[in-house]
Parts: structure tokens; sequence; C-alpha cells
């Protein structure tokens, strides 16, 4: 009698583990399944193929694509790039980002507002702020329109100069990824036990010392997450190429790996090696953020 | 060379004044604990004396020197904190060396001193352990081999033993007491809890709303009670309060009764009751006795074998009644 009952029970809950999971996990693995994993899986296939829009049939040509494209120079010059662009907006973000965190921190009253006037940029379309800068930044924009009232006759061609709109580029970026990562580091000052800081105080670690000794060694969580999401963020920028430079001047000053993905796949119309880029940018992404990840992990302790 | 002196110290934020005005002088090598109920301003005074608050008004000395405005790390103290606040990322070699590291000591002292104070405290075998692979006693031994390294002019603790469990926090008690004993330097210690007060305090000093009500030994405090804050607040279980006709008798407005020090009978006594609930606890067995004049917690010996609803009664002890006026204060 009494296994029949535990017997009916067992089955009433597989029914319901069953059910549960057709509820709450078949939709949303449907939808990513669809709209993130297939596409991946449908541009690697295209990768290994030589589908050209004006090219009759396409066919199944291996590892060409990605052989060409480690040995051509052009998409060495763009990964150059787009590398550049990485470092300039890990390193410098995460820099003032810090800063001003701590800035926030000691400022109490202006606390709530500035926060918000930091975040307002990351919530802005990457295009509003390109269209913003550019007007900025061009020859005859607000910035060189200023400096040469200053009397500065020659003042940089920001977007212009092959030299200089690289690093214009980053600092744009820069400025839109800072609120972000103030955010994030905020949120981790305020993880820091009030105590270890008044313990710091008492054994005489003040200023510097305090920030490099504990402040920066407990910040280590806050740091992994800035780090891999601005990493990737800026690895894949495309939007502020395509409105402030369109990858010019010249021939590919600023053209990022993204950016030449697109132009190859719809200018150019080479699917099949535009698929390769993209393919080969992931795996590039993804083994950077992997080993970036493990090695600021390490960094990190619990309380 | 740990002397510390608080004259007319008041501590206020905004508009809440939290210690109106204190003055106080600790000697050189005494064992000062601060004890009163929650919110009292125990931890705040210890803050003031650290440098972790700034005082809204008065001074601190330490060894005669003003140090009100001096910045913590320049008077010369040690604190040991509630939850330890060890650098997690730091191994307990790198915690306990990290003040003398700040101080610009040449590593081989430092070396040195690391080692004394992890013998000391018997944590030679953790040196190389991160504070998250310790348990909660080793932890706080980090932490005063921090504060002792330092050499410091006295140690404050706040509240240091609340975060472990009975057993270490009798163990730790010790401990502290002993190396107060090997160190004769000067603590202050923050604690809510009287049994720690009372058995490693040279003074008690008792806070009530940012007031001292009273400074003494500890049994100073337990056998004569300024008023009936102290006498109810020191002593454990509480002292019975009792007031009308049983007060009257003696002149006073309320009496004060110590449950170890009153007499239970079966035939005779001053005040019958019947007994409400009894726990009997092996050593000592406690009675909660409703009479006329209220609940009278009475503290007999283990034996008796009174239980709810039992008729009894009983008698203080002549000399151990305490008695207070109308405002609270003790006389006679």
């Amino acid at each position: 009698m009494s296994q029949n009952v535990s017997n009916r029970r067992r089955i009433l809950r597989a029914w319901h583990d069953a059910g549960n999971f057709a509820i709450f996990v078949v939709p949303g693995v449907t939808v990513f399944a669809a709209v993130v994993f297939a596409p991946i899986l449908w541009t690697m296939w295209i990768g290994l193929t030589n589908e050209r829009a004006t090219r009759p049939q396409t066919l199944f040509v291996g590892l060409d694509n990605y052989l060409t494209l480690l040995g051509s120079s052009t998409f060495h010059a763009v990964l150059v790039n787009t590398v550049i662009i990485t470092l300039i907006v890990v390193v410098g973000t995460n820099i003032l980002g810090v800063s001003i965190a701590l800035l926030l921190r000691l400022e109490t009253r202006l606390y709530s507002a500035l926060r918000s006037v930091f975040f307002v940029p990351v919530i802005l379309s990457a295009v509003v702020v390109s269209v913003i800068w550019r007007s900025l930044l061009v020859d005859d924009g607000l910035l060189n329109t200023t400096l040469r009232s200053f009397g500065i006759q020659n003042p940089p061609g920001w977007l212009s100069d092959p030299s200089i709109a690289l690093y214009s580029v980053s600092g744009i970026i820069v400025w839109q990824m800072l609120g972000f990562a103030v955010v994030v580091y905020l949120a981790g000052l305020a993880g820091i036990p009030k105590e270890i800081d008044e313990a710091a105080e008492i054994d005489g670690a003040v200023g510097w010392q305090r920030f490099r000794y504990i402040t920066w060694p407990l910040l280590a969580p806050s740091f992994t997450i800035n780090t891999v999401m601005l990493m990737i963020s800026a690895f894949k920028v495309y939007d502020q190429i395509a409105v402030l430079t369109n990858g010019g001047p010249g021939t590919g000053a600023t053209t990022t790996i993204a950016f030449k993905v697109v132009e190859t796949a719809f200018v150019e119309q080479r699917a099949g090696y535009a698929s390769a880029m993209a393919g080969l940018m992931l795996i590039i992404i993804a083994i950077a953020s992997t080993l970036v990840l493990r090695a600021l992990q390490r960094r990190e302790v619990t309380y | 060379m740990g002397k510390i002196q608080l004259r007319n110290l008041t501590k206020s934020f905004g508009s809440v004044t939290i210690i109106p005005s204190i003055d106080l002088d600790i000697d050189d090598g005494e064992f000062v604990v601060f004890v009163g109920p929650s919110g009292c301003g125990k931890s705040t005074l210890l803050r003031l004396i650290a440098g972790l608050e700034s005082a809204t008004s008065g001074n601190i000395l330490i060894d005669g020197r003003d140090v009100t405005i001096e910045a913590p790390a320049r008077r010369k103290l040690a604190m040991v904190f509630q939850s330890y606040a060890l650098y997690p990322h730091m191994t307990v070699a790198q915690n306990i060396a990290f003040p003398l590291k700040m101080a610009g000591e040449n590593p081989d002292d430092i070396n040195r001193k690391v080692k004394d104070a992890a013998r000391v405290l018997n944590l030679t075998h953790h040196l190389e352990r991160r504070p998250g692979q310790l348990s909660g006693g080793q932890r706080q031994r980090v932490a005063i081999g921090r504060a002792i390294v330092r050499q410091p002019a006295a140690f404050l603790f706040d509240e240091p033993l609340s975060n472990l469990d009975a057993e270490l926090r009798s163990t730790m008690r010790l401990e502290i007491s002993e190396l107060h004993q090997h160190l004769k330097r000067t603590m202050i210690y923050v604690t809510h809890d009287q049994v720690e007060a009372m058995t490693m305090a040279d003074r008690i000093v008792v806070l009530n709303a940012g007031t001292i009500e009273q400074v003494g030994s500890p049994l100073e405090l337990y056998r004569n009670p300024r008023n009936l804050f102290v006498a109810g607040f020191i002593g454990s279980p509480k002292m019975n309060f009792l007031k009308g006709q049983a007060a009257d008798k003696r002149k006073a407005a309320t009496i004060g009764v110590r449950p170890e020090h009153i007499g239970i009978s079966g035939t005779l006594g001053e005040w019958q009751g019947r007994v409400g609930a009894a726990e009997h606890l092996g050593s000592d067995t406690f009675l909660h006795v409703h009479t006329d004049h209220g609940t009278i917690n009475v503290r007999a010996n283990g034996e008796i074998d009174a239980a709810r609803g039992d008729m009894v009664y009983l008698t203080p002890e002549t000399d151990k009644v305490h008695k207070f006026d109308g405002e609270g204060k003790a006389f006679g």
C-alpha cells in the first residue's frame, strides 16, 4: 500500500519537474538557440565556404579563408588597430573609473547626482554619442574653432589626421564606457568593510599607500568585471568607427575588425571571407577573455 | 607609557548628542572595560580615543600629549575590531607585518617581530595562510598579533569576542587577560557582556546614554552600585527591585536584592510567594517566585527541589539589601 503511494508521488514529482522545465527553461533556451547560437554556427559554416553575392556557386573551401586572413597584411593592420583601441579603452577606462569612483566616495553630498551624470553616456546610443563628438572634433568643429580663437593656427585634425584619429576614437569610447566602470568600482568600494579601512588607517596606511596595499587589491572583483567587459566591448567596436571616421582617414587608419567584417560582407559582398573574419574575431575574444578572466580571478579573495 | 585622559569630551552627530561630556583617567597598564547597553556610546567613546571619530569638543591626552586632532596612526594605539578587520588578500604574516611595513621598519626587524608575535599567539604554523583559511579564534589572534607588534601605548578592543561561540569566547577571554599580564600595557575593552567585564577588568566604566554612571573595580560595582542603573546592569541574574511596603519598611523608595542574597524556606520568611518557574542547572537553581511585591528571582543551591506551583518563603540577607532614594541614588 505505502509502496504504491510512494511510487505515485515519485511519478507526480517527475511530471511536475518536467512541467517546470517546459515552462521555465524551454522558452529561454529556444530563443537563445534561435537568435544567438544558430547564427554563430551559421556564420562559422559560411566562413568555411567561398560564398560571394556575385559568384553563382558556393563551394566548401575548408580553412582557406582563415589561412588567407592570417597571411593578409590588411587584416594584420586591422587587428593592430583593434588591439590598440582595446588597450587604450581597458587601461584608460580603468584608471579614470577607479579615480572618479574614489573621488565620488569622498564627496558624499554630490555622490548620487554625479553618479547619474557619469552614467548618462552609457545609456546613450553609440551613434548619438558619436554624432555629438563628431560635431565637436571635425576640422571646423567647436573644439578647433575654440583653439583657433586662442591663437592656435593649425589645431590637430582630431578625426582627419591618420596619426591621431585612432586615439581620438579610443578617447571617445573611453568617455562612453567610463560611467559603467565608475558604477562597478563604486559598488566594489561599497563592498569593502568599513573596519578594514579603519584598521588600515590605524596601521598607518594613508593616501597612496592605503590605495596600493588595501583598496586596490580589494577592488580585484570590480577590476575583473570592468576589464573583461571593456575588453569585449572595445574589441567588437563598430558604431563609433562608422559614424566618426568611416574607417579612415586614409587607408583604414581606424578600421577595426568589426568594421572590416561589415565592409567585407556588405560593401565587397564577400560573405564567406567576412564570416571567417567574424569567426576569427569570436575565437580571439573568447580566448583572450578566458585567459584574462582566469588570471584576474586568481587575485580575488573572499572575506 | 599608556596613560589616557579624557577631558570634557563630547560627541554629536548633527543635532544628536551621543556623548554629552565625559571626564576619565585611565592609568598606565590598566585594563579598563567600557560596559553598557546597546547605544550607550561605549563604542563611540573607544573610536574617539582611537581617532576614528573626531571629537565635537574636549580633549584626549595620551601620556600627557593632546592627541585630539591627531590622525589615528600617530596616536600610537592599536585596535582590535569585532569583525577582526584582517586584510583578506594578505597572509597571516603579512597582516601582522603590515603596521610595521607602514612605519618603514627594516625587513629583518619586521620578520623577527612577526615571528615573536606568532609564537606568543600560537600562530607559528599558520603564518602563510590567508584569513579565510582560519577559524574565528585564530583570526582574532591574528588581529591581536597585528596590534601587539606595534608595541602601542594602549590596546583598544571593540567587542572582540562577540563573533565567537561561547566556548571559544571563554578561552579567548583568558588569553587576552594573560596577554595583559604579559605585556603590562593599557587596555581599553568595550563589551556588552558583563561576564567579560567582571572577569577581565581592573576597572569597569559603566556607561548609559553617553554618560558615566560609575567607575570602579568589578567587586566595587557589584557590592556598592551607585544607582539603580548600575545595580540593575551589573550582576547576573539581575538584581531584584522592590517598591511599596517592602521598601517603606526600610525607609527607601526602592530596595534592591541580588538573587543570590535571598534565603528560601518552605515554612517561614519575609515574603511569601508561589514558584512560577524553576530552572535546575545542577550547580544552581534559579527560581522565579511570584509574590505580592512582584516577581522575585532567587538563586538557590543546586540541591533544592522546589517545583512550579510550590509555596515558598523568601528572606533577604539584611546587610545585602541596597537602598535607593526617589531619584534612584543609593544610600545607607
